[in-house]
């Protein structure tokens, strides 16, 4: 693969020397702005493969900026704030973010971050649920993929946790396909990001696969939607309506 | 205009000019039909006098009252004391028969008088009739006239004064029941008991009005927007909900301004702190390095604690019914899965003993009813509640060595318990600990703010609940309850 080619948006000139550098350090291409005319310049010059963004640009913002790159780009963005609180994160996420880092970061976690959306992005596989901009529609069941919130057919809101969404996002992306434990695990995009479900060859997926069983199943026992696939992995047995937000 | 005849005091000024007219009108009504009545029972007096005195006289009678002598076989027949047998008696009318003489005693003689009333409806009480002795004869018949026009009926008479022939005398244009005037002293008091309840009804809506708005002022917590309650009611609590808004907003807005510039701080600090974790990098040395690092860390998660603060109090979140259960299993979930010690403990049968339960007899019901509290829904803002639990859990894991939690719950409210194993603080330190930016004894070593339980503090009185503290075997658990 080329060299990726970042875009680092930050109004403070010091700092925004300082990403460059240590990105192009750590074998990115990087260019540089400060405000939405430049980012845009730099989208219409060429292939841009991620842009970390500063949500507060002096006059401008950031949230708003991401909004107007996203009606016509599918560039990865990934925020980069000081404004960490849960609102702002849900903000960001809101207008087609991959990612969230708050400022000050440490470096080795950007690295990681970085890596890990580009990743991403090259599966393309996993483009059906990086964009974030669908309601799926189950059993009666809804799941808002833009702000991870699940409805129960009372219309009750179920909590899921992180690996409980990404497991559930995987499925809806792929109803009636009968999923191998590797694949899900793959597309679940969990590789080096230090969780046990990745290490031990699938039990820990399987645990993963009853607890969300244990939520979104009337009878977690006699599973209706998520089933097992004996010898294969799993299947989400279920119709699944998709729509745009 | 409007408003001012909404006010209490032009309420209460127009309520009591309406019941005093009310009032006059009804004791109008009443003395009026008083009179009526007392004229109608004169005017029988009166006839039944004169009348006595035309037979005593053989003169004509009254205008409105005709006689008519009995002649023969009739006649013969109420000599006999058989009226039952008169042509014009029917077998169901009521015979009532008395006589009266002049001066003391009833011994019949010559100036006596026999009467027999001939009713369809009702046998006079002759004997309530209360006949002063010492008056004449005429008085007492006219006190039987009187009489007869206080009940509604048509009485027939049959007399003989003295010797004189039996007569058959009709007087019922002068006491028959269709002379009698209408009663409206009923209608008076039906008119007054009514204004009474319009009255009462009136007050207590007013009331009510303040006592629903105090209701829903005090449970303004669990109010879906921030501020802002109906305007409506009497003219004092429009104004009086008009200045709470206006309070309400400009709290507001000074929560607002006071997030925006805390944003703005944080802002203006994180760029800085960014560029010191950069020069930090170039540091050889790793200790130094390290310390540095762990220094910039501590001062940007107290401007992010301070934000998060801030922003807990704006209640910027819409309510929502959530499962409590999967919220708390979530949130475990992924403290275990970033490798913390955590663990959500089940709570197989619920706080509620069966002994605390009078009829425990069914034992089978009980348990459906544990069952179903293992969806325990609440009202709740979905990212405060779980801001609140993960605050807890994470002071758990700071001053303990692990953390457990447990859901409880009844039918009046939910509890979230978060037990940790090994915190050394007391109850009493941790209570003062919900107030901001205040740290425990064996904080000095540990980053943090000490804001993190007055957000949840926060959180669960934005909730209409609290948070509170106590000990148990191997440490301190946090109770965070929210009312169902």
């Amino acid at each position: 693969m080329a060299v990726p080619k970042i875009l680092v948006v930050d109004d403070d000139a010091e700092l925004r020397k300082m990403m460059a550098y240590f990105l192009s350090n750590n074998g990115f291409m990087v260019y540089t702005a400060s405000t939405g005319e430049e980012i845009k310049s730099h989208i219409s010059k060429g292939r841009i493969d991620l842009i970390l963004l500063d949500v507060m640009l002096g006059e401008e913002d950031g949230v708003e900026l991401c909004r107007q790159i996203r009606i016509e780009q599918e560039v990865p963005i990934i925020f980069v704030s000081a404004l960490a609180a849960d609102h702002q994160r849900m903000a960001g996420y809101s207008v087609g973010a991959d990612d969230y880092i708050a400022k000050p970061f440490n470096l080795d976690l950007l690295l990681a971050r970085v890596k890990a959306v580009l990743r991403r992005t090259q599966r393309s596989a996993s483009l059906a649920y990086r964009r974030n901009i669908y309601t799926y529609q189950f059993k009666g069941w809804i799941f808002n993929s833009k702000t991870s919130e699940a409805f129960n057919p009372d219309n009750v809101q179920v909590a899921l946790s992180q690996l409980e969404t990404r497991l559930l996002k995987v499925f809806l992306a792929n109803p009636f396909i009968v999923l191998t434990r590797d694949e899900i695990i793959s597309a679940m995009d969990i590789v080096n990001e230090g969780h046990t479900i990745s290490d031990n060859s699938g039990r820990a997926l399987d645990v993963l696969v009853g607890r969300l069983r244990g939520k979104i199943e009337a009878n977690p026992k006699s599973p209706a939607i998520l089933k097992t696939e004996r010898g294969i992995g799993y299947v989400f047995a279920t119709e699944v309506n998709r729509e745009e937000v | 205009m409007k408003d001012r005849l909404n006010s209490l005091k032009s309420r209460s000024i127009l309520w009591v000019i309406m019941s005093m007219l009310v009032g006059i009108i009804s004791a109008y009504i009443w003395s009026y039909s008083g009179t009526q009545w007392e004229r109608h029972l004169n005017r029988s007096y009166i006839a039944g006098i004169v009348l006595f005195e035309n037979i005593k006289m053989g003169e004509q009678p009254p205008q409105q009252i005709e006689i008519e002598s009995l002649s023969g076989q009739i006649s013969k027949l109420a000599d006999a004391g058989l009226f039952r047998k008169l042509p014009d008696v029917a077998v169901s009318d009521f015979i009532t028969q008395l006589s009266l003489s002049p001066g003391e005693g009833n011994i019949r003689n010559k100036n006596s008088i026999s009467i027999t009333l001939i009713s369809p409806d009702i046998q006079y009480p002759i004997a309530n009739l209360k006949i002063n002795s010492n008056t004449s004869l005429s008085e007492k018949f006219g006190d039987v006239t009187r009489m007869l026009s206080s009940y509604c009926s048509e009485p027939i008479l049959y007399m003989q004064y003295g010797d004189k022939p039996w007569i058959r005398v009709d007087g019922n244009e002068i006491w028959g029941c269709d002379a009698a005037p209408t009663d409206y002293r009923i209608i008076s008091m039906l008119l007054v008991f009514l204004s009474l309840i319009i009255l009462i009804s009136f007050i207590s809506n007013t009331s009510l009005a303040f006592q629903s708005f105090a209701e829903l002022l005090s449970k303004r917590g669990l109010n879906k927007r921030t501020g802002n309650f109906q305007i409506k009611g009497p003219a004092e609590l429009r104004s009086m909900i008009e200045t709470i808004n206006n309070y309400l907003d400009i709290e507001q807005e000074s929560l607002a301004r006071r997030a925006t510039f805390l944003s703005g701080v944080s802002h203006d600090l994180g760029t800085p702190a960014t560029r010191l974790k950069f020069r930090a990098q170039t540091i050889e040395d790793r200790e130094l390095k390290e310390r540095l690092n762990s220094d910039i860390d501590q001062m940007t998660s107290m401007i992010e604690s301070v934000l998060q603060y801030t922003q807990s109090e704006m209640k910027l979140e819409e309510l929502r019914q959530i499962s409590l259960q999967s919220l708390i299993e979530a949130i475990v979930s992924d403290f275990q899965d970033a490798n913390h010690p955590v663990k959500f403990i089940e709570q197989e049968s619920l706080s509620v003993s069966a002994k605390t339960i009078l009829f425990n007899s069914k034992p089978k019901l009980l348990k459906s009813k544990f069952l179903s509290a293992k969806n325990v829904i609440i009202f709740a803002r979905p990212l405060s509640m779980q801001r609140a639990i993960i605050n807890l859990i994470d002071n758990a894991l700071k001053y303990g060595r692990k953390a457990n939690v447990s859901l409880q719950a009844d039918s009046q409210k939910a509890s979230i318990i978060i037990y940790d194993y090994g915190n050394s603080e007391s109850v009493e330190n941790l209570t003062h600990l919900t107030v901001p930016f205040k740290r425990g004894e064996n904080a000095k070593n540990i980053k943090g703010m000490g804001i993190g339980l007055a957000i949840v503090s926060t959180i669960a009185e934005q909730h209409g609940g609290n948070l509170s503290f106590d000990k148990w075997e191997q440490g301190l658990c946090a109770i965070l309850s929210i009312p169902r």
